[in-house]
């Protein structure tokens, strides 16, 4: 249990800095908000080249987010916009390049290279006195030796003995198969008995539901095995079923949450509802916390992030893995 | 066997060979979309004094335009040679992404060999002439047409390669 969390506390830690974009910058319109951000993912970042300018962190990508907001609340079309900051850096500003007779010849270069080295081969190899021969002089033909058989044969066979050298070199024959469960125990770093047992329990349980389905407590247990197992879907069907059936504690309502934010791999509005409840009902509880501050953190509203992971921590006891995690959290922010 | 047989295999030495040359070496400064092509309009404050920096102020002579900003490690390296430069044409300075005050301190410590000094702070100027990184600077025409265009510092060869012959050329 405790390495599944902290499996979905490692995968927050890197979602913050996934945006460069700022909050300050949004436009109060959010039909032209949404269209400057879909233009912002098309602009290259001249100073990172690789990056679009919304992913960028350089002055100048922010400074090109803001030209293209001032355009679009100017008037603008997305191609006018576009077109404003191609006429000042070239084609090259584009992340997509547009059609030109360069992007043309680049791209069908290596297609005409292959098909030119192809006639080039059977050229060379034509059998003479097959349909060439008219092409080629009776004594000249003579001249010619015998089709190159030997030749195509001993270029097979070495690029078989090649491709077996690079595999003697880097493959790795002796890799054994890895079957599920070994490999669930390593992740989670149990035992596979324990593996074992949990799945057995799980199957006891899911007969004991089946006997008697308004037990709420069972639906828990069952949404927490299935959780320990890995299977999310499960877990969070499981425990929306308990917590239908009165099983409300902050306990199961959070695990809930967060097997419904493993299952979707998002911070859905679901899960933070249900975060949000559990929030509110008690200001201290560590989890809920973590992701209501992570949620606010992908949507760009740091300080709002800050505040929650801050006040959280400070409700956990000194010294206490939480508390550290949620200030290290807040301190990763990028300052105001 | 036939000559002809070797020859996609050449080809491909070959095409072979460039791409591994080119492997090593700096990626290629960005092309200019704006060589050739008037001014754009704009107008900054000047660093000292009253007044703005405008295609006006340039127009009537040649001119050389230096983007650069107190931040900016290649700029030290460059700097002597703006005092040179400047003997044989008016050299204006624009400090981009930079604090006057810093820029200031920055021009007494190593010297102002800028005819005047524009200020532009929030990138406007830098979005307009197309600036991807400091230095950059632009030969202007007497018309306030952009000549040429040099990314990254200019050093001796530079100049006398290729802005000293554009120079002489517009005269």
């Amino acid at each position: 249990m405790r390495r599944l969390l902290l499996a979905a506390v490692l995968g927050f830690l890197s979602l913050a800095p996934a945006f460069a974009f700022e909050p300050e910058e949004r436009l109060p319109d959010p039909v032209l908000e949404t269209r400057a951000r879909a233009l912002s993912k098309e602009l290259r970042c001249v100073v990172c080249r690789n990056q679009s300018i919304d992913e960028s962190d350089a002055e100048l990508a922010k400074a090109m987010r803001r030209l293209v907001r001032e355009r679009l609340s100017a008037g603008d079309s997305d191609a006018e916009a576009l077109a404003a900051l191609q006429a000042r850096y070239g084609d090259f500003i584009r992340l997509l390049p547009p059609l030109t007779v360069g992007t043309v010849l680049l791209w069908a270069a290596p297609v005409a290279l292959l098909l030119g080295g192809l006639a080039a081969w059977r050229g060379a190899f034509r059998r003479p006195g097959a349909a060439s021969a008219a092409e080629i002089p009776a004594e000249d033909a003579a001249a010619l030796p015998r089709p190159a058989a030997p030749v195509l044969l001993a270029a097979a066979a070495g690029a078989l003995l090649a491709a077996g050298a690079a595999y003697a070199a880097l493959g790795r024959p002796g890799l054994p198969d890895q079957p599920y469960r070994p490999r669930l125990a390593e992740r989670l770093g149990v035992s596979q008995s324990s593996i074992a047992e949990m799945e057995g329990m799980a199957e006891r349980l899911e007969t004991h539901i089946a006997k008697t389905p308004g037990d709420g407590r069972a639906w828990a247990m069952l949404g927490r095995a299935e959780r320990y197992l890995d299977r999310h879907a499960e877990a969070a069907a499981a425990l929306s079923r308990a917590a239908a059936l009165g099983e409300t504690g902050a306990d199961t309502l959070g695990d809930l949450a967060e097997s419904l934010i493993l299952r979707d791999n998002a911070l859905t509005p679901e899960a933070l509802r249900l975060f949000g409840a559990i929030r509110a009902a008690d200001p201290a509880d560590p989890r809920a916390a973590w992701f209501l501050g992570a949620a606010a953190a992908e949507a760009g509203d740091h300080p709002r992030a800050a505040a929650i992971w801050r006040d959280a921590a400070a409700r956990q006891p000194a010294g206490s893995a939480w508390r550290r995690r949620l200030e290290i959290q807040a301190s990763r922010l990028p300052a105001p | 066997m036939n000559r002809n047989a070797w020859m996609p295999l050449f080809v491909f030495v070959i095409l072979l060979g460039i791409a591994g040359a080119r492997l090593g070496q700096p990626e290629p400064p960005l092309p200019s979309a704006l060589e050739g092509k008037p001014l754009p309009a704009f107008s900054l404050p000047l660093l000292a004094g009253e007044g703005r920096l405008t295609p006006d102020t340039l127009k009537g002579r040649p001119a050389i335009l230096n983007v650069f900003g107190s931040w900016c490690a290649a700029c030290v390296a460059e700097h002597p040679i703006w005092a040179e430069v400047g003997k044989r044409v008016d050299v204006y300075g624009v400090a981009w992404l930079d604090e006057p005050a810093k820029t200031r301190a920055w021009l007494a410590e190593r010297g102002n060999p800028y005819k005047a000094v524009g200020v532009d702070k929030d990138s406007r100027f830098a979005l307009d002439m197309g600036v991807a990184g400091a230095p950059e600077s632009y030969l202007i025409s007497p018309e306030g047409r952009i000549v040429a265009k040099v990314p990254g510092p200019v050093t001796e060869t530079v100049w006398k390669e290729t802005l000293l012959p554009a120079l002489e050329a517009m005269k």
